[in-house]
């Protein structure tokens, strides 16, 4: 029997090799192209890096500029978020949302206690170490039980482990912006959003106008309305296209 | 053809007489909802559906005198049902200036009483020009001298005009005006929903409804739909509103239906007037208005002046008072009065060049129904380029139409800690200076850390809920619980309790195997299993003594005894003993089985 490779397994191990190779490419060609000034081919290139690559803080960062420089601010606001969503410590990208929510004439909001720690903890290294903590003093807890004679200074050493791994995954469950901001979605038609009280598209039960670049909270969906709260904690109805949802739908 | 004339005057009388007892209404209208002291107008009551009624012969309201005129009855046919119904009339002379709320008239009429509408009448001084009635009160030197002008009905069942605030005005300024249509209330019918203006030169606010009321006009009473608009000139010169048409659908009086001629030529010639009606369709349209446009003065013209027209007061206020590096602060300023609105530009900052400062965002808010009366208020995002102990000051000039001259409303500069940002982004500073220098400029763009080299994920969903995590973590649970599993199986089986339960079992194998055992080991045997029963290995009492403390029947503790006897004798004879017979085996398994369990 003579040992063959099929021609479509070849192909697919060729396809499958030069998948990092076309998602770098991309990731050049759109840097290229915004060191020219040519930042509206560079925002395709990045969207595209972005589309075949896993995202990253930084490339929604140089995505945001990109669309900065092309005087498309909203979209800038939404890119300088998802790069803040993937690393809230990226302090470029808070900078330059700031000052793009101030062109957009979008109020900043206060910073909660969660932001706050979030731009202190990496969330995920912070609950591997929390899950590596805690199982660890749980292991030494039984060993505390199985060896009747060390218990005391197993248990000294086993509870502090449990308690600190289990605070620690807790702690980035509660401040993790992936998880506490999961929900959002930002206003990006030109002319805004109008808020409802109800489902309907009457104008006497119109609460608010939500300028280009507001950020709402969708807490539920019907239909093609989303059920939203506002920073200030005002609910109401938005039109589903009205509004992109801060974590990319895939 | 006798009996079809007795059935007609039957029913006749029947509405005549019945129709009345239903719908009793009675309403009261100002013949002018404005006038001045010492020029009295008319108070009208009319009672439907009623033959008689009682009203009060004075109305008590401070600075009016309001007397009882006259009374009269009147009675109308409408396709053969009758309404009667009776006005009162009454005379109110104004005593003193002022806005005077005329409560609602009692009228008993039978066993019932009933409320008119109430009322309100403005009285100007007896110098000052009676105000347009239903519009912005404006100061406006261009009104007609006289002020209000009561409408023309010429016995029409139904007339419309318009009513402008100012007949002379600026391009660009936004002039109140309000549709009038009245229609008789004798007639009935439909109303379109608002009138239809197509002109040119001018645009037009959305029509704002206004609720229909009563107005006496030449003694008839007549119904009021109106609708108030801002009307904006677009070029100077003569401008001309033509006219604006309201459809509707109205019962109007009509000819006597063929065929029932010969019926009333036999009760006298002729039908009663307004005995037939007829639903006809009508346009009713105001009449056309010519106004006169001026260009904006150039001279004394700012070079910040946004457009404004009306007359307007701004107020400022900036939040927060303190803020970090970088953070921008909110110039609240709100711009209040009346004029055009829409149209208007922002105020203009002075002396902000130490600051970022961002075109403001506006946001209105009307206190009438056609957006001239209000507030705006602008809000200014500023971030400080140097640290700042006060914002900029601020200018908004307008013109005003009375003076025909530009104001400037100057906020002197506000206090505020601001402090400039530490490293402003190179994204920003190179927009600035692209806007400045108006030359693209290559920006170093900063290359922060890539997907890979450096801190944040690479995902969007936390690694809390990510599936390899949570496998893991499960894997470990399970691996921990075994482990605590084995660890109390081993701890349980060698507690005294499991080592008990474990004797327990072994002696009632023993036993078990001892029924079927040869009679020589039978005493070994048994005995060996009366002390494991006895835990002799844990207890250091001999057994004898164990089986004297046993908690047993005498017969078991004596079989138990004589076994122990029968092992002492086998250990120290030489060899003599006898195998237990079936009757001494039976006894022996007997009592160890009691003592076992």
């Amino acid at each position: 029997m003579r040992n063959s490779i099929s021609p479509g397994v070849a192909l697919f191990f060729l396809l499958v090799s030069m998948l990092p190779l076309r998602s770098a490419d991309f990731l050049a060609d759109a840097r290229d192209r915004s060191a020219h000034g040519e930042y509206e081919s560079a925002v395709a290139f990045f969207e595209k890096h972005l589309r075949s690559a896993p995202p990253s803080a930084a490339a929604y960062y140089e995505l945001g500029q990109a669309f900065q420089k092309s005087d498309k601010e909203a979209e800038a606001a939404l890119a300088y978020r998802r790069s803040l969503l993937l690393d809230p410590r990226f302090a470029p990208a808070s900078e330059a949302l700031r000052e793009t929510n101030a062109k957009l004439g979008v109020a900043a909001a206060v910073p909660s206690w969660q932001a706050r720690l979030a731009e202190k903890i990496p969330a995920d290294p912070t609950a591997l170490a929390g899950a590596a903590a805690f199982w660890m003093g749980a292991f030494v807890l039984i060993a505390a039980f199985a060896i009747p004679k060390k218990r005391t200074p197993l248990l000294f050493v086993g509870i502090p482990f449990l308690l600190a791994g289990l605070a620690a995954c807790l702690l980035v469950r509660l401040v993790d912006p992936r998880l506490t901001d999961a929900s959002q979605a930002v206003v990006m038609d030109l002319a805004g959003a109008a808020l409802y009280k109800v489902p309907s598209e009457d104008d006497s039960e119109k609460i608010t106008t939500l300028n280009q670049g507001s950020t709402v909270k969708i807490l539920s969906t019907r239909g093609r309305w989303l059920h939203s709260e506002l920073p200030g904690g005002q609910r109401g109805w938005l039109l589903e296209d009205r509004a992109t949802p801060v974590i990319p739908q895939t | 053809m006798q009996r079809l004339s007795q059935i007609f005057v039957t029913a006749f009388a029947f509405l005549f007489f019945v129709a009345p007892v239903f719908a009793q209404e009675a309403t009261a209208g100002l013949s002018s909802p404005a006038t001045a002291v010492g020029q009295p107008v008319e108070i009208v009551v009319t009672v439907r559906d009623a033959r008689s009624a009682d009203v009060p012969q004075t109305l008590a309201v401070p600075g009016l005198r309001i007397e009882l005129l006259g009374r009269s009855t009147r009675f109308e046919m409408n396709n053969f049902k009758i309404n009667s119904s009776l006005t009162y009339t009454y005379s109110v002379l104004p005593q003193q200036a002022g806005d005077f709320d005329i409560p609602a008239i009692p009228v008993r009429s039978g066993d019932k009483t009933l409320q008119t509408n109430p009322l309100r009448l403005s009285v100007a001084d007896a110098k000052a020009p009676v105000p347009q009635q239903g519009l912005p009160n404006m100061p406006s030197p261009q009104m007609p001298a006289g002020g209000a002008q009561a409408p023309r009905s010429n016995g029409l069942p139904y007339f419309g005009e318009l009513v402008l605030s100012k007949k002379k005005a600026y391009v660009g300024e936004a002039i109140p005006a309000e549709f009038r249509y009245y229609f008789n209330s004798t007639i009935g019918g439909e109303v379109g929903e608002r009138p239809n203006l197509v002109g040119e030169g001018f645009t037009v606010q959305k029509l704002a409804n206004v609720p229909k009321r009563e107005q006496i006009v030449n003694g008839e009473n007549y119904i009021v739909f109106a609708f108030q608009t801002a009307i904006t000139p677009a070029k100077s010169g003569p401008l001309e509103i033509p006219p604006a048409k309201l459809e509707a659908r109205l019962q109007l009086p009509g000819g006597v239906p063929a065929g029932l001629d010969d019926f009333f030529r036999q009760f006298g010639g002729v039908a009663p007037p307004g005995m037939f009606t007829n639903m006809q369709e009508v346009g009713i349209e105001t009449s056309p208005t010519s106004l006169d446009i001026s260009p904006l003065p150039k001279q004394g013209r700012p070079d910040d002046f946004c457009g404004a027209i009306g007359k307007f007061k701004m107020e400022a206020s900036v939040s927060p008072k303190k803020a970090g590096p970088g953070d921008p602060v909110t110039l609240r300023v709100v711009v209040s009065g009346q004029g055009n609105f829409e149209a208007m530009g922002a105020p203009v900052l002075v002396g902000a060049d130490e600051w970022r400062s961002y075109p403001p965002s506006e946001k209105f808010q009307p206190s009438d129904s056609i957006n001239y009366v209000g507030e705006k208020t602008y809000e200014f995002l500023l971030v400080a380029r140097s640290d700042q102990q006060q914002t900029p000051g601020i200018h908004f000039t307008y013109l005003d139409p009375e003076s025909g001259k530009y104001e400037t409303l100057t906020q002197n500069p506000l206090p505020v800690q601001a402090r400039a940002g530490q490293s402003p982004t190179p994204a920003g500073e190179a927009a600035e200076n692209s806007v400045k220098d108006s030359v693209p400029a290559p920006v170093a763009t900063p290359v922060p850390a890539l997907p890979g080299q450096a801190g944040g994920a690479s995902r969007w969903t936390s690694i809390l809920v990510h599936p390899a995590f949570l496998v893991v973590n499960a894997a470990l649970g399970v691996i921990w619980l075994l482990a605590l599993s084995a660890l109390l199986i081993t701890r349980h089986a060698s507690s005294p309790a499991g080592l008990r339960r474990k004797r327990i079992q072994r002696v009632q194998n023993s036993l078990a195997a001892l029924e079927s055992c040869p009679g020589a080991e039978f005493t070994s045997r048994a005995v060996a299993c009366l002390l494991a029963a006895l835990d002799t290995e844990s207890r250091p009492l001999n057994a004898v003594a164990l089986v004297a403390g046993l908690a047993v029947d005498s017969e078991t503790k004596s079989a138990l005894e004589g076994l122990l006897a029968r092992e002492e004798e086998l250990k120290y004879s030489a060899g003599g003993i006898v195998a237990p017979d079936s009757e001494a085996r039976r006894r022996f398994i007997s009592a160890l089985k009691k003592i076992v369990v």
